[in-house]
């Protein structure tokens, strides 16, 4: 059953939710690219992708998540991930993002995560 | 045995998923697990991304890219063929995933990711065209069998 990719952002707070659906692969990853390139011009470095609804990314998309976190870890935020469903989270645990980012249930535990920082 | 796979893809990075569509179907005929679709749509979309990134010339559109796929002997084997320049992607070095964050490689995350999931990668040069073979044991599909 194709799930097409989808992307949706908002804020919570001073919390930015990056919400990722379907598939993300080389095609598809460069708009969530943008999307965390324009909370991060924005300031807004404080941010949770919410995963529960992505069902694939090949390493594309696990390479967007690489290639913010060291600069917004420096300017005092933190990227969080949430709702993994468990292969997508296989693919994460592969490559070692468990060492490196939080991983959460959902959105409102991750969330209530970076204000209880 | 059942009927092998061909598929024939043009360079476009659009073309990958609805491939995974293709494999997930051929896959859930032979009623195998949905986790073997994933695993080797991942490492076929790691490969194809590959080549067609950076296989061609700019503005070098419309190529076929063969995919043919058969199930033997307890195990899958996917053929990637095409005709980009020679580039042997089991090459490049693997990444160092111990390294502190910010000397971590972005690159080889595809490669390294498609050598995990699959039991074995071969790469050969032939007649002008790029032969990637990936093969991945089914303990399910021998069972089947016997």
């Amino acid at each position: 059953m194709p799930n097409p990719f989808a992307l949706n952002t908002s804020q919570q707070d001073d919390v930015s939710v990056i919400t990722l659906e379907g598939f993300v692969d080389a095609h598809t990853a460069p708009q969530f690219e943008n999307a965390i390139q324009q909370a991060v011009d924005a300031g807004r470095i404080r941010i949770v992708v919410n995963c529960e609804k992505l069902n694939y990314i090949s390493s594309a998309g696990l390479g967007v998540f690489m290639s913010f976190i060291e600069e917004v870890r420096e300017r005092g935020g933190d990227i969080k991930i949430c709702g993994l469903v468990p292969k997508v989270k296989h693919t994460f645990e592969i490559l070692g993002f468990q060492d490196i980012f939080e991983m959460l249930d959902d959105q409102p535990t991750a969330v209530r995560n970076f204000q209880a920082a | 045995m059942p009927a092998p796979l061909m598929i024939a893809i043009t360079n476009d990075l659009a073309e990958i998923e609805p491939l995974s569509q293709v494999i997930n179907e051929f896959i859930a005929r032979q009623q195998l697990p949905a986790k073997l679709a994933f695993e080797l749509n991942l490492a076929l979309d790691e490969l194809l991304t590959n080549t067609i990134s950076y296989g061609y010339e700019p503005g070098q559109t419309g190529q076929t890219i063969y995919v043919r796929g058969v199930l033997a002997d307890g195990f899958i084997i996917l053929e990637i063929e095409d005709g980009a320049r020679a580039f042997n992607p089991l090459a490049m070095s693997e990444p160092d995933l111990d390294a502190a964050l910010n000397e971590r490689p972005i690159g080889g995350l595809g490669i390294y990711l498609v050598r995990q999931l699959m039991d074995e990668v071969t790469y050969q040069r032939r007649a002008g065209k790029n032969l990637l073979t990936l093969k991945k044991a089914i303990p399910e599909y021998r069972t089947k069998e016997t």
